[in-house]
């Protein structure tokens, strides 16, 4: 039986939920991305739901053998990381022209958005349930 | 052909379906509130961020105006007071409000609602409320219901937004946050101006002014399991009637100068806590009297003036032990308040005052064990205790609070029973009028039952509660009443979640309570709010109605609010909201002549909430 007093009085849950909800979403995006089952990523500084439940992604030490990088940050990214396709989990990484896309949260909501030019320069196309998050 | 195309459509419409399905479980799950709440601290009522966005809840009005049991009014002086209009007394001093571990506190008063109870919430993230006397874990004293305010993180909020609303009687605000994280150090930066202009309303050939312009400034900074926050507020405007009877003032002025500087931090895999909190708050109300019609009290007054400094300071440790089924908190908390309210002038004359004392030190400790029989079932034991020790030979208080509670749960019933009996010291505001005063003693017995389906959530609260020595004031002076005032209440709750955006609640409330005076008029307050909030591509509509029947002796109020928001795209919003909008809200009754009561014409009667309609935008980079 579900331990339902430490489901209401424990916050431990809630966390691991939000963490695999939020690896959930990133798996799909990588997915959709790369048209694979199994992508390899690289996570520049680390992403924490990922790392704790990285679902089908297979997390790899170097920017070389990633089929696709995601960011915590857009700071220090290594040179051979550039060549790559980036994904940023925060707003502000949009600022950088070579982030694709990104997961972030604004307004106390989760958001995604990708910059349709961007996805054109890698001749990214997504299936149209990603319509409403592709802006010009 | 035909048939892939079709599998292609369905394949196309699933995924759409589970990234947006995924986006709004990841955003439910996600919602700060389930983090913070505390389901064994109290009957909890939970404003989550989304809850408050699509609201459009401008401010903490316009929540707590629908608070189940209460309703907002204001005093004669224009201040925030949930459960009373005369300033001699403040009775809200029980409802503590927090800004997330700092408890907003004016050391006079006792509570804060009094400078935050219509506060902006531009910068709020979600709110709980806690009441039927909550888990002494929140605070250094006692409270009947506890406000818990928490700010926007950088998580959830990163970057920056401006915001402008205008309303149709000129009230017109403006704000801009920016909260960002880097190398582990989160920040968030916080500034606001709100020009609240209000009706004003004749009365016996004077126009009362309850306008106020206020500006906030909130800012904290977090490193690791270390916050420090600041936050300063500045108000002026009108004290509409004034705090004395008799005649209206000419003229009235307020100012408020709130200043607090606090930093919390978690030791040990978070089970130590350790908050500090100093605030220093400046005061100062004004009214001016034609000739020959002077307050009651105050015979000959044309001008008066008072000023008031008061500061606190907080320390508050608290360490929580997990040992097989218990779970035990121990918290130790030292605050003193000083206060000077000894500068008043009348007729422009320093008129030499007698205050009582100005200093006071409390020292609190609480022991909380949350034991665990089984799976289903949890005992909650309480025990605080106070000391107040105040300088000038003034008489100290030693305050006591007991509290038990029993919650059983299964996966759709849940019952909470909360016995509790709490002493409540007397706030300085109070003591400064009769040094006599002893604590107030309120004992009561509370028991929610609510039953949840993957749609709904039902909610019954039923309680009785007696209240000794409450303060009251009769005309001639503030004292402890001989009178135990009985009070009992019944609430039924009901939450429709129709789609996962869209909802239903329905509440309807009874309250009656045997007034403390001998002669008084029992209240019998009903209330009833039905509220929907729905979502639909970018727009988030929302619409509420709160009847108020019973209070205070008013006319009934039906007060009808409704609003639009609409997305233009991620970085702009515009919303549209009409408050109170065919005007016939609950009004409040304030009486210029109480002693001798003279007729019924002299009551003023004023819209707790006026008829309002207000644009807003904001602006996201």
């Amino acid at each position: 039986m579900i331990k339902l007093l430490l489901v209401l009085f424990l916050v431990t849950s809630i966390y691991a939920s939000d963490s695999k909800k939020a690896s959930g979403i990133f798996n799909l995006i990588v997915k959709e991305i790369t048209k694979k089952e199994n992508s390899s990523v690289y996570l520049h500084k680390g992403i924490e739901s990922i790392e704790k439940y990285p679902g089908n992604l297979k997390i790899v030490t170097e920017c070389k053998d990633a089929d696709i990088i995601i960011l915590s940050t857009t700071r220090d990214i290594p040179k051979e990381c550039n060549k790559k396709l980036l994904f940023g989990s925060r707003y502000s990484h949009l600022k950088n022209p070579n982030v694709i896309g990104a997961f972030f949260w604004q307004k106390g909501r989760p958001n995604i958005l990708f910059y349709q030019k961007r996805l054109n320069t890698h001749h990214i196309k997504l299936n149209s349930s990603f319509n409403r998050y592709i802006e010009e | 052909m035909k048939l892939l195309i079709l599998m292609l459509m369905l394949f196309s419409i699933t995924n759409a379906q589970e990234i947006d399905s995924l986006l709004n479980e990841y955003e439910t799950d996600s919602e700060l509130s389930n983090k913070t709440k505390d389901e064994s601290a109290g009957n909890l009522i939970v404003y989550t961020r989304d809850d408050l966005e699509r609201m459009q809840a401008e401010s903490l009005q316009d929540v707590l105006k629908s608070l189940r049991l209460f309703a907002y009014t204001e005093n004669r002086m224009g201040q925030p007071d949930i459960l009373n209009q005369d300033p001699m007394i403040y009775y809200s001093s029980s409802i503590r409000v927090y800004l997330d571990e700092t408890e907003l506190l004016t050391a006079m008063t006792g509570s804060g609602l009094i400078l935050f109870g219509n506060m902006e919430l531009d910068f709020i993230d979600h709110i709980e409320v806690y009441q039927g006397f909550p888990s002494f874990d929140f605070g250094i004293e006692p409270a009947t219901v506890v406000i818990r305010l928490y700010s926007k993180t950088a998580e959830h909020d990163e970057g920056g937004r401006v915001k402008a609303t205008l309303a149709t009687n000129g009230k017109n605000k403006q704000n801009v946050y920016y909260t960002n994280i880097e190398d582990g150090v989160s920040y968030f930066i916080y500034a606001n101006r709100t020009d609240d202009i209000k009706d004003t309303y004749e009365h016996q050939g004077q126009t009362l002014r309850r306008d106020t312009k206020t500006n906030r400034f909130y800012g904290s900074v977090g490193v690791e399991n270390h916050t420090f926050n600041f936050h300063v507020m500045k108000s002026d405007g009108d004290a509409f009637m004034g705090a004395y009877i008799g005649n209206i003032p000419e003229n009235t002025f307020k100012k408020n100068m709130f200043v607090n500087l606090s930093t919390s931090s978690k030791f040990m895999d978070d089970t130590l806590a350790l908050n500090f909190s100093y605030i220093k708050t400046k005061n100062k109300v004004s009214y001016a009297y034609d000739a020959g019609k002077a307050p009651y009290f105050l015979p000959g007054t044309t001008s008066y003036l008072q000023e008031q400094e008061e500061s606190s300071f907080t320390a508050s440790l608290k360490k929580e032990w997990k040992l097989d089924t218990h779970t035990v908190s121990v918290g130790t908390q030292y605050r003193y308040k000083d206060f000077d309210m000894d500068n008043i002038e009348i007729n422009s004359l320093v008129i030499p005052t007698n205050q009582a004392y100005d200093r006071e030190d409390i020292y609190s400790l609480f022991i909380q064990d949350l034991i665990s029989l089984n799976e289903n079932n949890l005992v909650t034991l309480s025990v605080m205790d106070q000391e107040y020790i105040r300088n000038n030979n003034m008489k100290n208080q030693n305050t006591l609070q007991l509290r038990l509670g029993y919650i059983y749960t299964n996966r759709e019933w849940v019952s909470k029973t909360f016995i509790s009996s709490q002493q409540f010291a007397t706030e300085p505001y109070m003591a400064m009028q009769n040094p006599d005063l002893e604590e107030q003693t309120y004992t009561s017995i509370l028991q929610e039952v609510s039953y949840q389906t993957s749609q709904t959530l039902s909610k019954v609260i039923l309680g009785y509660g007696i209240n000794d020595k409450m303060i009251v004031d009769d005309g001639s002076g503030v004292r402890n009443s001989d009178i135990t005032s009985a009070l009992h209440l019944i609430i039924a709750e009901f939450t429709l979640h129709f789609s996962q955006k869209d909802k239903l609640e329905l509440q309807a409330n009874y309250w009656s309570f045997e007034s403390p005076l001998e002669g008084g008029d029992d209240t019998e307050h009903h209330s009833y709010v039905a509220r929907m909030l729905n979502s639909v591509s970018d727009f988030d509509i929302f619409n509420e109605l709160v009847v108020h029947q019973g209070y205070s002796n008013t006319d009934t109020g039906y007060d009808y609010s409704a609003g639009v928001k609409y997305q233009v795209n991620k970085d702009f919003h515009i919303n549209i909201k009409g408050e109170n909008i065919f005007d016939t809200g609950l009004e409040a009754d304030y009486m210029n002549q109480v002693i001798p009561y003279s007729s019924s014409n002299d009551s003023v009667y004023v819209p707790v909430t006026e008829r309002r309609f207000t644009l807003g935008m904001e602006y996201l980079f």
